[in-house]
């Protein structure tokens, strides 16, 4: 009941705001609610591998629609992506961190998160529906 | 040029002088090279140190995105992968990357060393978190060892900088300064004042300060010699002047002396030495050399006294000379010494000039003695006889003494001439006078006063009157004895004698002379061959004969 309400006032909220925002969501199953900016960056950018709440979480990145990539981790951490590619490419032999997996396309992706649990994924506000829940709202 | 060459033959204080310079020039750029290299070494030192531990810090900035993404993701691999590079580095000893947490990610090989660089890694994405920590530790040890060896060498580079300084320094010194000095020390050394050849120009071609110290030492060479010459000039002059007086002085046949106000003599020239026969004295007291010394030495005394007087001349006689009296005629002037002002009329000198008067004196004698002698028989002659008994009348009157006067004429005396001739005659006149000048002192007036005439006078003692006539009647015997007229022939004269007495008979000459020859005439009228007192009665009676 409490999600259904704060997913509702979300979705209302983000009907008062502008339509190029991005929204961060997780399943509509999942028991976080709500995460912040460093909790989305701690995940994104590998260092966290949990929820806050200790559950494994899986994030996303898409992989085609290049300009929502670029507009969330501008929006996110203000770097481009070629920053973000060499970020991970550093990592790519040394480090157990691991990018976020790639979807192509918007609709695989909310499939995705739709039916992984701990998925964790980033979409334009516009493309919310009922299967994802949001927990954080980029501008 | 050989160096050792030119430092052997110097005088020594040149020699020092450059050895000095060289020693102190020497000894203060060992001490500056020494202190500035010191100097350096240290500052030298903590400058690469610092250099140094700012590169290790450069060195964590290097490093700084990757250990803070390694921090972040705590990611033990990639921060062993950043530690193992830094600690490669020669400055590194030791790396050590720690997340929040304090869990060492990675941390090299070593043991912990206190100083380390540590630098704060921030959240990659949100530069408000702190991630983690990235500590170096520097190799303290190497750092060390680069520091002192940079320091080193630009300590050794400052000591050879400052030795060639020196060096060049001492060459261009020692030819600019030194060398100059040397040559113009040894060219100076040669110059001699006493040898005029040797004092010739210095030469110099520099205009600096040793081109005017040379230039100040010829134009006070030339000045010097101008000086010489000048003496010399001088000095040859007054020796010349000199040796005309000393000419002179020495040559004159006059005795010349200086007498100084003790009476003694300051100078004289050899004719003096002669006259005098000096003594070997220092001091010589010119008055003792004359016969009447205080007389001389009170004419000396009274002549500086008087101002006025100048000069005066005397004749002196000399003190006992072997070969009879010396006379020297003497002309006494006052000189004042020029070099000196005289301080009071007795503290003058007086210059003597002298010579032998003996002969004039002698001749003055002899012609006086002729003048005044009979020649034949050594009495008084007429004049003389006159005069003395003239002065002998005076000074019996002003003693109020009497005074005899006799007048004696010779008996038979023109028979002898006629008989015997003339010679004989002149033998007889001769013994009479001979026996009046023995039987008569000194006191007395013994004249020849004409041909056969003699007149004696003589003053008479206090109450001596009654010996009067016999004193006449001794006489006329002793001449009455026979006279030795030569050809072993004897002849006999006789006298008559008339007797006067001053001042009962006259006080005038005249009167007496004529009273005594009445009296006389008046023995020859009776009888000749007698001695008669004149009386008036007498005199009166016979007057017209």
């Amino acid at each position: 009941m409490k999600g259904i309400f704060l997913s509702s006032l979300l979705f209302l909220l983000s009907g008062i705001c502008q339509a190029d925002a991005l929204v961060v969501v997780v399943n509509k199953d999942n028991p976080v609610d709500a995460l912040s900016k460093t909790q989305v960056i701690d995940i994104f950018m590998g260092r966290y591998i949990t929820f806050p709440d200790g559950n494994p979480v899986k994030p996303f990145d898409l992989g085609a629609e290049l300009d929502v990539k670029r507009k969330f981790y501008q929006r996110l951490v203000n770097k481009d992506l070629a920053k973000i590619n060499s970020y991970w490419a550093r990592l790519l032999f040394s480090g157990r961190a691991s990018p976020p997996e790639s979807v192509d396309s918007m609709k695989l992706l909310l499939a995705r998160v739709s039916d992984t649990k701990g998925a964790l994924a980033y979409l334009p506000e516009a493309s919310v529906d009922e299967s994802v829940k949001v927990v954080y709202r980029l501008e | 040029m050989n160096p050792s060459k030119s430092f052997i033959g110097l005088n020594s204080i040149y020699q020092r002088l450059h050895l000095k310079m060289g020693i102190t020039v020497a000894l203060c750029a060992l001490l500056v090279s020494l202190i500035s290299s010191l100097g350096s070494y240290y500052s030298s030192f903590s400058r690469e140190k610092n250099k140094n531990l700012l590169l290790v810090e450069q060195l964590a900035k290097t490093v700084e995105q990757t250990a803070s993404i390694s921090a972040y993701l705590s990611d033990s691999e990639l921060a062993d992968e950043i530690v193992d590079g830094l600690t490669g580095h020669d400055l590194v000893k030791n790396a050590k990357i720690e997340s929040n947490e304090n869990v060492v990610l990675a941390f090299g090989n070593s043991t912990v060393d206190d100083i380390s660089v540590s630098l704060d890694l921030l959240h990659p994405f949100a530069q408000d978190h702190i991630v983690g920590q990235l500590l170096i530790y520097p190799d303290i040890a190497f750092i060390h060892r680069q520091a002192k060896a940079e320091a080193y060498r630009d300590a050794q580079v400052l000591v050879i900088l400052s030795l060639s300084i020196f060096i060049i320094t001492m060459l261009m010194v020692h030819n600019m300064l030194t060398k100059p000095l040397r040559s113009l020390t040894k060219s100076f050394a040669q110059v001699d004042p006493e040898k005029p050849a040797t004092m010739k120009m210095l030469e110099h071609s520099r205009t600096d300060e040793i081109g005017q110290l040379v230039a100040g030492i010829n134009a006070l060479m030339t000045a010097l010699q101008f000086t010489l010459d000048k003496e010399k000039d001088l000095r040859k002059r007054t020796q010349a002047l000199e040796a005309k007086f000393r000419l002179i002085f020495e040559q004159a046949s006059a005795g010349i002396c200086l007498i100084n106000k003790y009476d003694h003599l300051m100078a004289y020239n050899p004719a003096f030495k002669q006259i005098h026969n000096l003594p070997d004295a220092n001091i010589i007291d010119v008055t003792e050399l004359f016969k009447d010394s205080a007389h001389v030495a009170s004419l000396l005394s009274t002549f500086r006294r008087e101002s006025l007087a100048q000069q005066f001349s005397i004749d002196l006689q000399l003190n006992g000379s072997k070969d009879g009296t010396k006379w020297l005629h003497c002309l006494f002037a006052k000189i004042k010494d020029q070099r000196k002002l005289v301080r009071d009329t007795e503290d003058v000198v007086i210059e003597a000039i002298m010579y032998d008067i003996t002969e004039r004196v002698q001749r003055e004698q002899e012609t006086r003695i002729a003048a005044e002698c009979d020649p034949l028989t050594n009495l008084n002659n007429r004049r003389a006889g006159n005069k003395r008994l003239a002065e002998l009348l005076q000074r019996c009157l002003l003693e109020d003494k009497s005074m005899v006067l006799m007048m004696v004429d010779l008996d038979k005396f023109k028979p002898i001439n006629d008989t015997y001739g003339h010679d004989a005659g002149d033998r007889v006149l001769i013994e009479c006078g001979q026996r009046i000048a023995n039987k008569f002192g000194k006191d007395s007036v013994c004249i020849r006063w004409g041909g056969d005439e003699f007149v004696i006078a003589y003053p008479l003692k206090q109450g001596a009157l009654d010996t009067v006539v016999t004193i006449g009647e001794s006489l006329i015997a002793s001449l009455s004895e026979s006279i030795d007229v030569g050809d072993e022939m004897l002849c006999q004269i006789g006298a008559s004698i008339g007797v006067v007495i001053a001042p009962q008979h006259a006080t005038t000459l005249d009167e007496l002379l004529a009273k005594a020859d009445q009296a006389m005439y008046l023995v020859k009228q009776q009888g000749r061959g007698k001695c008669s007192l004149y009386s008036e009665v007498d005199s009166t009676a016979d007057s017209l004969n």
